[in-house]
């Protein structure tokens, strides 16, 4: 039984010797890729309709994203008074009757299309009015010069 | 062949991201209440105009087409030593102008703003003969 178990076990390192020798794992491995191997890419002229199209669809998407995202309109903060004065200063500039006009078009401010981000000026206190005139945003930004009209 | 058909791609697919000249379409007008004059090469504005102001008089003094390109500045040279000097540049996708008036290195006024449709007006500036206001437009 011994003896049995002894000529089992020769056998069995004979073969796993034998499959696991270099020429035989060399061997399995061209064999594998005669039969499996990957057709090699090749470039054809006809491939450019595909590769056209998908550009033209990644341009495509990438200009119309911005027009189909849901934007988030935070309506401006009108009026921007910029110098450390008040709204009721700015009534005591005396320009004209144009003042109290600007005055009645600051409180219809509007989401508008147009932000104003930044406003300042050094001759007087600047402001910034938006509104939608026939469906058409309109914005103004206006300074009140302080000094003395040329 | 495959290689330059590849970077014609790329070309392309870049030459789209990148920002092309804004058209856009500068107005100035003098306003006063001398007179009664409507003095514009385009009426468009006239409504607007009414609307907004309380003014009897628009003179149109000047008219620019510009294609302001990012990072260029644009420096217009107004009457009575007045300079509009207009800069954009992106921020995000927006397209957003930078606008200065100037005189004798003072800052009239200056702005930023993103623009994208809409005349925007910028006035206020004293001029010889009435205020000045510039209509700035971008064009489609």
């Amino acid at each position: 039984m011994n003896h049995e178990k002894k000529i089992t076990k020769a056998f069995k390192d004979f073969l796993s010797d034998e499959f696991s020798s270099a020429q035989v794992k060399r061997a399995k491995k061209d064999l594998l890729q005669q039969f499996s191997a990957r057709p090699q890419f090749e470039w054809k002229p006809v491939m450019i309709v595909p590769v056209l199209s998908l550009m033209f669809m990644v341009i495509l998407i990438y200009h119309m994203y911005p027009l189909v995202k849901p934007e988030i309109k935070v309506p401006p903060v009108v009026p921007v008074i910029t110098e450390q004065t008040s709204p009721i200063k700015v009534k005591k500039v005396k320009v004209s009757s144009m003042t109290k006009q600007i005055e009645k078009i600051i409180h219809t401010g509007v989401p508008s299309d147009v932000k104003v981000t930044r406003v300042s000026s050094d001759i007087g206190p600047a402001m910034v009015y938006q509104k939608n005139y026939r469906d058409a945003p309109i914005t103004i930004v206006w300074v009140f010069p302080k000094e003395v009209k040329q | 062949m495959k290689k330059g058909f590849m970077f014609l791609c790329f070309f392309l697919f870049c030459s789209n991201l990148f920002a092309a000249p804004l058209a856009t379409k500068i107005t100035v007008i003098v306003a006063s209440n001398q007179g009664s004059d409507f003095d514009l090469d385009n009426d468009v504005y006239r409504d607007q105009l009414i609307k907004l102001f309380s003014y009897t008089s628009y003179k149109q003094t000047n008219q620019y087409s510009l294609r302001l390109e990012e990072g260029k500045q644009e420096i217009l040279t107004i009457a009575d030593g007045y300079q509009l000097i207009l800069t954009l540049y992106k921020q995000g996708k927006r397209n957003v102008l930078r606008a200065l008036i100037q005189k004798d290195n003072k800052q009239f006024l200056n702005t930023e703003l993103s623009l994208t449709a809409g005349p925007v007006f910028l006035g206020g500036p004293p001029a010889s003969s009435g205020d000045l206001i510039f209509v700035i437009e971008p064009l489609p």
